[in-house]
């Protein structure tokens, strides 16, 4: 007698390939994806520097954004040949954080002043409270100040470049003789760097 | 001959050299039409960049809103006739870090999709998005693009402005920085008149809140720092679950004081304010209504008075 067996009615094994197929589809695309990867657009800080988004208290970052913009004014006096503006010119002008107001106090209440060396002039900026923010130091060499007589041979550019800001948390961090970079990174002080890698939300980025 | 045909016989002879003298007018006028065609045509997409661009370019350029009044730059949809504008402009002064995207999707789709654009924000250093606008991302990777609702950043910005449309158009790059750097000293002035105002310096401990991620930059330059971001989204009325979850996180971080946006529903910030007891103080956004060159002084005036009323009122 001839038997016959008949499995019951099922979809095992197409279901089983229905989901073979999904996975080695998500699988493929999972790899398309991982070898796509753009490289993360941050550049990468030296030791001796730190992020002015991600590294500043709201203090320290309030007062680095007025130290770009009294920048700005130093170059344009340096270019237009007048000397390297006191603190007191900088003060009387109005422009944070020389100027002493109701902010300076909640901002670490710094005591400002313009320090000269070996032809290098530099604003100083001593914190009274290094828990809310650390003293600064801007160097104006940028500015097309070098020794105070350098005046605006380089009109334009000098504004482009990023203000040479400098942060020490330490309140009894020195300033070294001469204050070249390798000196302060060794007293301790960190080079304040901004980015411009704005725009993870547009499409055709600058 | 009648009356009628002599005359139109003398018109008709008259005709040759009136036109030699309409095309002679014509000639002569051509220059001037030229130096006018100089004049240079500059985009701005919000409502603070009007102000600005039109403060450093005085009487010497045009500038051109992209969005026509009455909408929302949160919620705005290019348009035919305003993507159509562009053709028409030189040089496109943007936010760029993410409150004028729409803008690059302008620009491509115009005819000129080479049009110079000027990044205000280059030389500003940014603060990262907090709240829903990280968008879940880490923290800095997504900047919070209101720079344009603070002193310091917004000098920064109109410095730059001023620099890129005098490599433009270096003739007339020295009255742009002028006019800059004096716009620049009114706006500082604005800002010294407000701290002048307080009684003393605010205490760092003040624990503020805002209902939009949008005052950063501003409470920054009073030494304060934004502890909650409730908004659940912009402009938009938020159901009452999340009406629930943010006073629940408002309690949570013991605030004292909370800034809301004058153009939000005002039940919605009765309620919070009904709520939780904390006292709520409205700033302007400056993007609604005329485009108008004093509009960023006036309501950043305003703006200020309101953050020195509040930090006064919480007795900080």
């Amino acid at each position: 007698m001839h038997t016959q067996v008949i499995r019951p009615a099922g979809a095992g094994h197409e279901t089983l390939a229905v989901l073979g197929a999904c996975l080695a589809i998500v699988a493929a695309a999972a790899g398309y994806i991982g070898l796509r990867e753009a490289p993360p657009e941050t550049a990468a800080l030296a030791a001796t520097q730190i992020d002015a988004r991600r590294d500043l208290t709201p203090a320290e970052q309030g007062i680095y954004a007025d130290l770009r913009v009294a920048y700005d004014e130093i170059a344009f006096a340096v270019q237009a040949g007048e000397p390297l503006p006191s603190v007191a010119d900088l003060a009387a002008q109005g422009l944070p954080p020389f100027v002493a107001d109701n902010s300076t106090a909640a901002r670490g209440g710094h005591a400002w002043r313009l320090q000269r060396q070996a032809g290098h002039a530099m604003y100083l900026g001593q914190t009274a409270d290094a828990a809310l923010a650390g003293s600064f130091l801007l160097r104006a060499q940028g500015a097309g100040a070098k020794d105070g007589h350098d005046h605006g041979h380089d009109h334009g550019k000098a504004a482009d470049a990023q203000p040479d800001v400098w942060l020490a948390r330490d309140a009894a961090a020195r300033v070294p003789d001469p204050a070249d970079d390798a000196a302060l990174a060794a007293a301790g002080w960190r080079q304040v760097v901004a980015q411009f890698d704005a725009g993870v939300t547009r499409q055709n980025k600058p | 001959m009648s009356a009628f045909s002599s005359l139109s016989l003398i018109l008709r002879r008259c005709a040759a050299p009136l036109a030699v003298l309409a095309l002679l007018a014509g000639a002569l006028a051509a220059p001037a039409h030229a130096d006018e065609a100089k004049r240079l045509k500059i985009g701005v997409t919000l409502h603070p960049y009007y102000s600005y661009v039109a403060n450093i370019v005085g009487d010497k350029a045009d500038v051109v809103p992209l969005i026509p009044v009455g909408f929302n730059p949160h919620a705005y949809e290019p348009r035919a006739e305003d993507i159509k504008r562009i053709g028409t402009l030189d040089v496109v002064v943007l936010n760029g870090i993410g409150h004028d995207d729409f803008a690059d999707r302008m620009i491509a789709a115009s005819e000129k999709p080479k049009i110079p654009v000027i990044e205000a924000n280059a030389q500003v250093p940014l603060l990262a998005a907090v709240g829903m606008a990280a968008r879940g991302g880490d923290s800095g990777k997504v900047v919070n693009p209101h720079t344009f609702l603070s002193i310091t950043a917004s000098i920064a910005q109109i410095n730059t402005i001023a620099r890129e449309l005098g490599r433009i158009d270096p003739a007339n790059a020295q009255a742009y920085t002028a006019n800059a750097r004096a716009y620049g000293q009114r706006l500082r002035k604005l800002r010294a008149e407000a701290l002048g105002q307080l009684a003393k310096a605010p205490n760092a401990d003040l624990r503020v809140a805002t209902i939009h991620g949008a005052y950063d930059y501003l409470l920054r330059e009073f030494g304060l720092e934004v502890t909650a971001v409730v908004e659940p989204a912009h402009g938009i009325e938020p159901s009452p679950a999340q009406l629930k979850g943010t006073i629940e996180q408002l309690r949570a971080a013991d605030v004292k004081v909370i800034f809301s946006e004058l153009n939000f529903p005002s039940s919605y910030v009765e309620t919070i304010q009904r709520e939780t007891g904390v006292k709520l103080y409205a700033l302007s956004h400056i993007s609604y209504g005329e485009y108008s060159p004093e509009q960023f002084e006036k309501e950043m005036k305003q703006n200020l008075a309101t953050v020195v009323r509040a930090i006064e009122e919480a007795g900080a």
